[in-house]
């Protein structure tokens, strides 16, 4: 784990479950696997709160335990499911665009709660949709767990492993720690369960809930303690197929930014709504990768082979464009330099296959471009296309071929090596290696260049995060103040207080003081916008180099 | 951050010193170590080679490498700086490792102003960034990441440290708890998948039995009549809850641990107090306290 990311988890940890999960996480992610006297030793923290902060990390799978000889329980970080705290968010919104509101409550309580049981999860999205319905409506149980069992069918949640059933009883004193399974065929299998019930709002104790005497109140919070049905069964969010879904929707938009047109303006912009005929080859290559979610591991660098008269079949209903159509645009796609399809074969039609990896290499290689090109201009650009393109150049073939005069391209060469975007390669003409006698040449390396940029995103998140929390900490007076009186005009309200008395309270901030905050909350929002923004290239870049590595 | 004698500072603008990717073109590992080479042959320019060898150990690189790497025009001549990072075997002084037209200095150039110290801060930015993403899409995504990170600090997953333990002792500490009892967790996780270690027993209740059964505490300061009374009722109630023994090895570990506590003093004081915690009313909340276990008549 470099610096850099050790940074960023530390930052992640304190501003989500504070400082003692902090130490204790960030202690663990840097000398790995530990027990648990030598973290409370090592770390200075009371053995209690060492615990408190395990089972934190624990609940959220960001540490694992494992029992090795004698006894002894070790337990070790995860430095990469850390860092995807950055994205929940996008989890989340992505949920939301699948399954609407229901899914996208459904995917937030899982990932902020880390595991939950199935039942669990029902009744606490359906109060709180209820609490968003209109008086006198409720959510019901039914239709939340037909939402999680979709969910479940596409894969986006999972169960977590758990603990195996003993039959026989144990002789000697139970192990210090369960050991848990998990298998593949059942990961995604959904308990029978029958929910019954609806949503119930949280009313204060003058309204009541719809019909309920006061009297079922106490009755409420002893269900609790009946046994419910699918205990110890813990259901979590499967990051991998969300990533898998990002990286298709990368894909698809690649593909429509190249082939094509320009969408007219009113088009809604959501990942499953019918799309114009304008948009064929995008919509091709997303029926093609919808074809291939379930069937194709997300790390292959191929998807099965389709043919064409399958994907024919698997557009979406409406889209009417004929067979000879889509045999054209299958054989655009796979002409393309770009190298997205690939056309495997000739039997039904012609098989097509989505090549995964060489488009994550594109797309990663699109990045690395338009870095270059707004760090440094358009011309070096021009040079850094030009070295990717030709492979290897010398200093005066650059020159030549960008046309662009040799002082000026050196000093851009330069500035690219030293950026690290660029690399040389040297070329001994004689086994002495003498420095006349060598060629010197440019190149890119993708590789490297990705993993510098990748590192280099992870300094740059861990600054717009310090930077945020030194903003909130500077105005924090402000904030309070601010908040106070929200809270004193809200309380008036209710109240029924008259404007002037309103209008008296809300001069309690002062003009320069009102602007100051708006200052304050647009650079928090640019701030947190970064974020995001990086967080998708971190994204793309570290796709690219998860598919590299495992090819090799 | 590296001194500016490090060579390679000397062309970087950005000073990130942690990258071991550098294929710096100065960098002259690959130059500096000799190919013994069995197929070599020797020509002229091995012996010119050997040569070259023995005046390098005479140098030590480090010290005379780029103080000033080229102050304004190249000479070749010139007191070299640009040794090879492996410990100036190679080359001697006054030679530079490598031909200076291959990568394109000419004789005679300006060269950049050698950097003499590490880069600012915050360097100045030549081009302005590109707009964020804006629209309905990343607003949501905006709102959605501002609202969860409120969330999370309202979970109980949220551990926030002990409030130190103000200089001087007020009163009212006594009957303000602060933060869930005894390090208790605030949520109940599956005990049935954590390993049995992570479970901390509350202590509370642990507390009220060490009281009874361990007659080693210091005498308390008030023997009232209804403490007594209360402590009798108090421990009617607990003595349902009884668990196995392993609760009376614990205690006498956390007896251990308890001088560390803090909080453990806070809880002593109370059980010492004239008055019994769950009877005291500050006010608040009038009429909502529990009544339970009082001989006394509610006025």
């Amino acid at each position: 784990m470099t610096q850099a990311e050790i940074k960023l988890c530390s930052l992640l940890l304190q501003e989500h479950f504070g400082e003692i999960v902090e130490k204790i996480g960030v202690h663990l992610i840097r000398t790995g696997s530990q027990p648990l006297r030598v973290i409370a030793h090592d770390t200075g923290t009371s053995l209690d709160q060492v615990k408190k902060a395990l089972c934190v990390l624990i609940q959220h799978n960001l540490v694992i335990y494992q029992v090795h000889k004698r006894g002894v329980v070790e337990y070790e970080a995860q430095c990469s499911r850390v860092l995807r705290m950055l994205r929940y968010p996008r989890y989340i919104y992505t949920a939301k665009t699948l399954y609407s509101d229901t899914g996208e409550l459904i995917v937030e309580e899982l990932l902020l709660n880390g595991k939950m049981t199935m039942s669990a999860v029902v009744k606490k999205v359906a109060d709180r949709l209820t609490e968003t319905m209109e008086d006198g409506k409720t959510m019901d149980y039914a239709e939340v767990s037909n939402t999680f069992v979709r969910l479940a069918d596409t894969h986006f949640v999972q169960r977590c492993p758990w603990v195996p059933a003993t039959e026989n009883s144990d002789p000697g004193p139970p192990p210090p720690a369960p050991i848990l399974v998990i298998s593949e065929k059942d990961m995604y299998l959904v308990p029978k369960l029958s929910l019954i019930g609806k949503g119930k709002r949280r009313r204060s104790s003058d309204e009541d809930a719809a019909g309920e005497p006061k009297a079922k109140r106490p009755k409420y919070s002893t269900d609790n303690k009946e046994p419910v049905p699918d205990d110890g069964i813990y259901w979590q969010a499967n990051l991998d197929r969300f990533h898998q879904h990002f990286r298709d929707q990368a894909i698809v938009s690649a593909v429509a930014n190249r082939m094509d047109q320009p969408e007219p303006a009113s088009r809604v912009n959501s990942e499953l709504q019918f799309t114009f005929q304008t948009q064929t080859s995008s919509e091709v290559v997303r029926t093609m990768l919808r074809m291939s979610e379930i069937t194709t591991p997300s790390t292959d660098p191929f998807t099965q082979p389709l043919s064409s008269n399958e994907i024919f079949r698997s557009l979406p209903v409406g889209y009417n464009i004929s067979k000879q159509v889509l045999d054209q645009y299958l054989t655009l796609l796979a002409d393309d330099p770009l190298e997205f399809v690939g056309k495997s074969g000739d039997s039904g039609g012609g098989m097509y296959v989505i090549n995964l990896h060489k488009a994550l290499g594109s797309l990663a290689t699109a990045t690395l471009e338009s870095v270059v090109q707004e760090r440094f201009g358009s011309r070096c650009a021009r040079i850094f296309r030009l070295v990717l393109q030709k492979k290897h150049l010398e200093q005066k073939q650059v020159e030549d071929f960008a046309m662009i005069p040799a002082k000026e391209a050196k000093d851009m060469l330069y500035k690219m090596l030293s950026g690290n975007f660029i690399s040389l390669q040297e070329i001994p003409k004689t086994p002495d290696h003498a420095p006349s006698r060598t060629f010197y040449l440019y190149t890119v390396n993708i590789l490297s260049a990705a993993r510098m940029l990748l590192h280099r995103c992870y300094k740059s998140i861990a600054n717009l995060i310090e930077r945020r929390q030194f903003e909130t900490k500077e105005n924090k007076r402000l904030l309070e103040k601010s908040q106070r009186v929200e809270a004193i005009i809200a309380s008036m309200q209710a109240t029924g207080a008259e404007e002037v008395q309103l209008q008296e309270i809300e001069e309690m901030i002062t003009a320069p003081e009102r602007q100051q905050l708006e200052t304050l909350k647009r650079n928090v929002n640019k701030l947190d916008a970064s974020e995001i923004q990086v967080d998708e290239t971190i994204f793309l870049l570290e796709s690219y180099i998860e598919s590299t590595m495992k090819r090799q | 951050m590296k001194p500016h004698l490090n060579p390679r500072s000397i062309l970087q603008a950005s000073g990130d010193e942690d990258d071991g990717l550098h294929h710096h073109p100065l960098h002259f590992s690959t130059l500096a170590t000799p190919v013994a080479d069995a197929s070599m042959h020797l020509s002229r320019s091995h012996q010119t080679w050997e040569a070259r060898r023995t005046d390098a150990n005479k140098s030590d690189a480090y010290a005379t490498c780029c103080t000033v790497f080229l102050t304004g025009s190249l000479n070749t001549q010139a007191p070299s700086t640009m040794a090879s990072r492996g410990g100036g075997r190679g080359r001697g002084r006054g030679q530079l490792t490598f031909n200076m037209e291959a990568v394109g200095i000419g004789k005679g150039d300006a060269l950049p102003p050698p950097t003499l110290q590490p880069s600012p801060l915050f360097p100045p930015l030549e081009f302005r960034p590109v707009p964020l993403p804006s629209g309905e899409e990343g607003e949501y995504v905006l709102a959605l990441k501002q609202e969860l990170r409120g969330a999370m600090r309202q979970l109980p997953y949220f551990i926030r440290p002990a409030v130190p333990k103000r200089d001087v002792e007020r009163y009212s500490d006594k009957y303000q708890m602060s933060g869930p009892i005894d390090n208790a967790i605030d949520w109940n996780p599956d005990w049935r998948r954590l390993p049995r270690e992570l479970k901390i027993r509350v202590r509370k209740l642990q507390k009220e039995r060490t009281t009874i059964l361990i007659p080693k505490r210091p005498p308390k300061n008030t023997e009232d009549k209804e403490e007594t009374i209360q402590k009798l009722e108090t421990l009617e109630k607990k003595e349902e809850e009884v668990t196995s023994e392993e609760d009376e090895e614990k205690e006498e570990e956390e007896e251990k641990e308890e001088e560390e506590e803090e909080e453990y003093d806070e809880e002593e004081h109370e059980e010492e107090t004239d008055y019994i915690m769950s009877y005291f009313d500050n006010g608040e909340d009038f009429g909502g306290d529990s009544d339970d276990n009082m001989d006394e008549a509610i006025y």
